[in-house]
């Protein structure tokens, strides 16, 4: 929290823009993550389509997020090998 | 279970991210531990990694390589696009013999898997100290929640939790 008010303050003084136009700009910006991330989560799960993951969050994330998943799928089968 | 004969080649990355979780010592579950000079360079320099940190990983092999004899590797080998310590890092498997490399670079992984490498990212690390008893299952999910809050490791949310659930399910089987 402390360094999430630093960051605020700062935000705020280098681009001269008011704290809350700041804070509405963060709290879009992190309700935007999170609705990317849900997708993606919902894809991974196979809730959702590929096709319809790209629609929403665009081919770059779609494909950052297989690369990311098969990593993990990697480490794990590495890590849980006896 | 041990660390057996377990060696690897570790880039920067993983000792960085690691550190960041206090999860450093968790690299121990490697009996020894290679690392070019160029990326141990990288890793000091980092502010978020004390000295004091580095003796919790006595296993640390580090090594001076010829830079001529990395530059033709990687001419050999089309490496031009990774950087300098991860070039050294594929290097200094072919060069030891080691089948492990240590990385959360997914361009690296990809190149070490097309040389036959096994990559290994820091979420792999921490389910294998898990896994050789070093950490309990709580710790386990602690730590992989933390490299998805606290650390610089590029990873999206799902993709610990994935690992979470995966990691419960193991628990389930093994009870």
């Amino acid at each position: 929290m402390e360094n999430t008010l630093t960051y605020l303050g700062t935000l705020a003084r280098e681009t001269r823009k008011p704290e809350s136009e700041v804070m509405t700009m963060a709290f879009q910006v992190g309700v935007r993550q999170l609705w990317r991330e849900h997708i993606l989560g919902r894809y991974l799960r196979r809730q959702i389509s590929r096709d319809e993951a790209i629609q929403t969050v665009g081919i770059d994330w779609v494909e950052l997020a297989e690369r990311q998943h098969a990593a993990m799928l990697e480490d794990l089968e590495w890590a849980m090998a006896t | 279970m041990g660390n057996g004969n377990l060696i690897a080649v570790a880039d920067a990355g993983p000792f960085i991210h690691l550190a960041e979780v206090n999860g450093l010592s968790f690299l121990n579950i490697f009996a020894r531990l290679h690392v070019p000079e160029t990326v141990w360079s990288e890793v000091v320099r980092q502010p978020q990694i004390a000295d004091a940190d580095f003796s919790k990983i006595p296993n640390v092999q580090r090594h001076n390589l010829l830079r001529t004899e990395v530059t033709k590797f990687v001419a050999e080998n089309h490496l031009g696009e990774l950087h300098s310590g991860e070039q050294e890092c594929l290097f200094l498997c072919k060069q030891l013999g080691a089948s492990i490399l240590h990385t959360d670079d997914l361009a690296t992984r990809d190149v070490a898997k097309q040389m036959n490498l096994t990559p290994v990212g820091s979420l792999g690390i921490v389910v294998r100290a898990y896994r050789a008893e070093r950490i309990s299952l709580v710790d386990a999910e602690h730590h992989l929640g933390e490299l998805y809050e606290n650390s610089s490791l590029f990873v999206t949310r799902v993709i610990v939790e994935l690992a979470l659930e995966q990691l419960g399910r193991h628990k389930t089987h093994r009870e």
